[in-house]
């Protein structure tokens, strides 16, 4: 080692030995500790850390949008302050918490305890509004602050809630899309790790990571709003004339399997969750089993024909309304003779269908029942869906086979229907239901399309178009679905009235489905609906109840689409005036109040406003509900509009409705309101957030 | 500035221990420019650096003046340590619950660090004046280690558990340097654990009990406690681990911007560095060190007199003891003490305090020829 001066004492020399291999030790036990830690441990901890940013980072994820076909905006993040405190930091605990459990609406005791425990970091009140977190930064207590997160605005309110769900208050999807996309919509966790710390703030802005990820996707529906708006308003419509209970409304597009519509009544509004209860956010199409009963009918017709089991020409006798078989009595409403085809679907005969299953055999009814879809999942890409009930046939009782035929003794859902539905509308395919159109990166990329898929065919083309020429038959005169005929149009249709199975009681006496399926027009066609209205109260015949409310939205929806009639003494031009005529007509019979349909000032822009044509130097008024102040001035500006703006928080009505014409520097007023539900978050939800996210 | 002085500094001035402070220091202050990113404080580096420069000019001073005037007024330096201790138990500011600070015009400054250099200046004096080479008796180590428990109790009264088990160690770590008999060594170590139940009993704070409880704990069940007073070790072991064998790279830790570990800056900035520069990256740091402290041991040696060789000693045993309580508590090898990385860690008193250590290596360096 060193050299040491003469004259000292050789134990010094000892003694800086023993120190120096003191300290050797010393740095060899850290090196030791560190090889320990970044190498033999190294994955174990890094699994750990991982844990924690994704763990971590839900709080503050950006949701990606959810749109419509055409890019309207049905959920969308907007900023809002939660009031977070560092309570080491607080130097007054009791007076600190009775002024802000004053201003935030929080138990005072609760609010002193949570200032008094010993974490770094505690949630007071997530979501707060402007006003209040304006309060809270004027009172400028030490050791409280304001956090900016994001917050799901549902701009259509209870619009298409059933399809959207809802995510929530941290930001993860609870129903619906938000739930089933939730990954795509919260962004790659992995991705986004260490770019958003514990309380949401960016880290490194200047992209160290690449940008994929920091912001989730955006997910585009097949759901066209307009659609849905029609969809939405006809099943209300339906449900407070008959006075029934509940009903849904699936409306597809049979050639790709794409849901345009879906309805279902009760609804609720995903900006108020706490306000609803589990029975109106239920999506019924896709989760309640219900015997679908005489509209089931078209499909052991088509399973027959297509077997060849059943000639198109084949008649088969009725028995005068009544026939025993396997100890059990089946009537009809008719007494009638010998029947074709065509006239017992017609007609509705229980009997015919009975028979025509017994020629076709339990097993092969069976089996085209299951390759039309029942008993299994339609794979919607929507959560929790129900496969219905179907027993296999080796199960039935002989009497199964007959009441199968007409629909009874079988659960089917509506999404299975009109995905089977579909399938005779469009020659024999059956199609996976969409629900869900393309991914759609940050930069506005296609991440991902879900293009139609073709499960496999059920009957041939020639069957489907025999089967949808007889269900034309129904709306036509005579049939029991005349009332869902079209001007203009062929309707292919089927009504069904099924009384409410009780289980081992049999059927209830009062209880009934009213429904309707079909697809339009008959010969070519862009829709298929399905509709099922759940205890009608003041009628229940599915001739009287469904088909109307079929008919008008199949009128309004193929005139949106734009769908040309194909028998009209009048031009296609008369035509579209009449169009603008019914629909200034239609609309200023929605905005009459004593209709009280609240949903209208956020409802879609108005649906016929897109029929009303543009005046020189007119554009028409965008759509600016849900939208920040700034935001709206930015778009009006770039429409040439001049902004008349009232009030603060987000743009909750304006006038002009959007997609209405206006002149090029009129003023288009908007009134602000703040988020009237952000005041109302319930104690339990601050509770669970400050346990779940507080560093302690 | 007299001529022989300047002759000095231009041909015996010491670019080892002068390389060595600036590399360490600027990692510091790289590595706290991580740390600050976007955790609330990203100009706190900036505040590193001026600490830095001032701590160099106050070091310059330090180096220049001829350390036999250090040894005149060794006492004096003492006294004045164990005064700053008393006034800040009297007027200090308490920060969790601890008396360590004054505070000056928004600057914080911690009179226990300056009190470990106090030591080592004061126990140079006494080692000094005493320049026996034959074995010495217990009796005869009474008054430097009356100067060293009065630290101590000062400290621990604050409290400050750390920093008093550094000035017991720095006292150890002398001690070595001079003959014990036998029989002296053997009561002082059976007298120890003696003390240890005493100081538990009555010395210790009950956080500080609870540290240590925790930290015994994490031995017996690694996975207990982890979100109450072992939050700190196990986070801090988290982020080291997760660093691997070659890091995150710079700038991509995240122990630290995400207040995982909210002490990041101060006692644990070891785990920002390793997480983002993985074990080999750690591991040159701590190689640095040790070159440092050897270079400490080599200065000692070549000194002109016993109070340069003890004061060479005593600092690097402060450097060596600080490096190896901090890496093992960061580590999870030692309890969570609160002692800083020597020039590493952020902090104005820690920054000073080193700087004025590495002023008196300097002079002790500078001064080892006789001229």
């Amino acid at each position: 080692m060193v050299s040491l001066p003469s004259g000292r004492d050789q134990w010094i020399r000892v003694r800086i030995m023993i120190l120096v291999i003191v300290m050797m030790a010393g740095a060899a036990a850290v090196a030791h500790g560190a090889w320990q830690l970044g190498v033999t441990r190294a994955q174990e901890l890094t699994n750990l850390a991982a844990e924690q940013y994704t763990r971590r980072i839900k709080i503050s994820a950006h949701r990606g949008m959810i749109t419509d076909r055409h890019g309207e905006e049905l959920a969308v993040e907007i900023e809002v302050k939660s009031v977070y405190a560092d309570p080491r930091k607080v130097t007054n605990p009791q007076i600190v918490a009775a002024a802000l459990a004053l201003l935030l609406g929080v138990d005072a005791m609760k609010m002193e305890s949570r200032l008094g425990s010993d974490r770094h970091f505690v949630w007071l009140k997530r979501r707060v509004s402007p006003q209040i977190a304006q309060a809270v930064e004027k009172l400028g207590f030490p050791g409280v602050s304001l956090v900016d997160e994001s917050k799901r605005f549902y701009p259509n309110r209870s619009l298409g809630s059933h399809i959207i769900g809802f995510a929530g208050l941290d930001s993860n999807g609870l129903e619906g899309v938000e739930l089933r996309f939730d990954g795509v919509l919260q962004g790659n966790a992995e991705a986004a790790t260490g770019l958003s710390d514990a309380r949401g703030r960016m880290v490194f802005s200047d992209g160290a990571f690449g940008s994929d990820g920091i912001v989730g996707r955006s997910v585009e529906l097949t759901i066209d709003r307009t659609l849905q708006y029609i969809v939405e308003q006809e099943l209300l419509n339906a449900i407070r004339v008959f006075e029934a209970k509940a009903g849904h409304i699936i409306m597809m597009d049979p050639s790709t399997g794409e849901i345009l519509a879906l309805a279902n009544y009760p609804t609720y509004n995903p900006n108020r969750i706490n306000k609803s209860t589990a029975e109106n956010r239920r999506n019924r199409a896709v989760l309640d089993v219900f015997e679908p009963g005489s509209t089931f009918k078209i499909f052991t017709l088509a399973a027959a024909l297509n077997a060849g089991k059943l000639r198109p020409d084949q008649k088969t006798f009725c028995e005068r309304g009544r026939m025993e078989i396997f100890d059990v009595v089946i009537h009809d409403d008719h007494r009638d003779g010998w029947l074709n085809p065509t006239e017992c679907l017609k007609r509705s005969s229980n009997i015919c269908f009975a028979k025509i299953a017994q020629g076709l055999s339990r097993k092969r009814l069976y089996h085209y029942i299951r390759r039309f879809g029942f008993g299994e999942r339609t794979h919607i890409q929507l959560p929790f869906e129900m496969r219905g009930t179907l027993n296999h046939h080796k199960k039935w009782y002989d009497i199964d086979t007959a009441t199968t035929s007409f629909g009874q003794g079988i659960g089917v859902t509506g999404i299975q229907m009109a995905t089977a539905l579909s399938a005779i509308a469009n020659g024999g395919k059956l199609m996976k239901p969409l629900i869900v159109r393309r991914i759609i990166g940050q930069s506005g990329e296609t991440e991902r399309s879900f293009a139609p898929q073709v499960r496999r065919r059920v009957i041939s083309r020639y069957t489907a178009r025999m089967v949808a020429d007889m269900m034309t038959a129904v709306t036509e005169e005579g049939g029991t679905g005349t009332q869902a005929a079209l001007n203009g149009y062929l309707v292919a249709g089927k009504t069904g009235t099924a009384q409410k199975s009780e289980g081992s009681k049999g059927y209830a006496k009062d209880r009934w489905i009213a429904s309707f399926f079909g697809f339009v027009p008959s010969d070519r066609p862009r829709l298929a609906i399905s509709i099922v209205i759940d205890e009608p109260l003041i009628n229940h015949y599915g001739g009287t109840v469904a088909a109307p409310v079929f008919k008008r939205i199949a009128d309004q929806s193929l005139r949106y689409l734009g769908v040309s009639p194909r028998f009209s003494g009048k031009s296609r031009a008369s035509a579209k005036k009449k169009n603008v005529r019914a629909a200034k007509m239609e609309r200023s019979k929605r905005q009459d109040p004593a209709n009280g349909l609240r949903d209208d000032e956020m409802g879609p822009s108005s649906v016929f406003a897109d029929m009303l044509e543009l005046g020189p130097g007119q554009v028409r008024t965008p759509h600016l509900l849900g939208m920040s102040m700034i935001d709206a001035m930015e778009i009006l500006s770039s429409e040439g509009l001049r902004p008349l703006f009232m009030g603060t928080g987000i743009a909750a009505e304006q006038i002009p409705q959007s997609d209405e014409p206006i002149d090029k520097g009129e003023f288009v007023q908007v009134n602000f309101m703040p988020l009237p539900e952000l005041g109302t978050l319930s104690e339990e939800d601050a509770d669970t957030g400050a346990d779940s996210q507080g560093v302690p | 500035m007299p001529r022989v002085l300047v002759h000095r500094l231009r041909d015996e001035f010491d670019w080892v221990l002068f390389t060595l402070v600036t590399v360490i220091a600027l990692s510091g202050v790289i590595n706290l420019y991580s740390t600050g990113q976007a955790s609330g404080a990203p100009d706190l580096y900036l505040t590193q650096i001026y600490w830095l420069v001032f701590g160099a000019c106050c070091a310059f001073a330090v180096a220049i003046i001829d350390y036999r005037h250090y040894e005149r007024h060794g006492y004096i330096l003492f006294g004045c340590g164990i005064f700053l201790l008393l006034l800040v138990l009297m007027v200090g500011t308490e920060v969790n619950h601890s008396t360590r600070w004054f505070s000056l015009g928004g600057y914080r400054f911690q009179p226990s660090e300056l009190m470990k250099v106090a030591l080592v200046i004061g126990l140079a004096k006494y080692l000094h004046h005493d320049p026996r080479v034959e074995g010495r008796k217990l009796q005869d180590i009474f008054i430097p280690a009356l100067m060293t428990v009065l630290a101590m109790v000062l400290i621990l009264k604050e409290p400050d558990l750390g920093t008093a088990l550094l000035c017991l160690l720095i006292f150890l770590s002398i001690m070595m340097l001079t003959r014990l008999t036998a029989r002296s060594t053997i009561t002082l170590a059976l007298s120890a654990p003696i003390v240890a139940i005493l100081g538990w009993n009555y010395l210790l704070k009950d956080y500080q009990k609870e540290r240590i409880v925790s930290f015994w704990n994490l031995f017996v069940d690694p996975e207990a406690d982890k979100l109450g007073a072992g939050w700190h070790a196990n986070q801090s072991m988290i982020a080291i681990g997760s660093g691997k064998l070659t890091g995150k790279g710079y700038l991509q830790g995240t122990a630290g911007p995400h207040q995982f570990l909210p002490e990041c800056r101060t006692d644990f900035p070891f785990s920002v560095f390793a997480e983002e520069h993985g074990f080999l990256g750690a591991s040159l740091l701590v190689l640095l060190y040790l070159i440092l402290v050897m270079w400490c041991i080599r200065i000692a040696a070549l000194s002109r007199d016993r109070f340069g060789s003890v004061i060479a000693i005593g600092v690097g045993s402060i450097f060596f003891w600080q490096v190896i309580i901090n890496l093992g508590m960061v580590m999870g090898l030692m309890p969570v003490v609160g002692v800083t990385l020597p020039l590493f860690s952020y902090g104005g008193s820690s920054i000073l305090t080193f700087m004025l250590c590495i002023g008196l290596l300097m002079n002790v360096s500078i001064h080892r020829i006789r001229r």
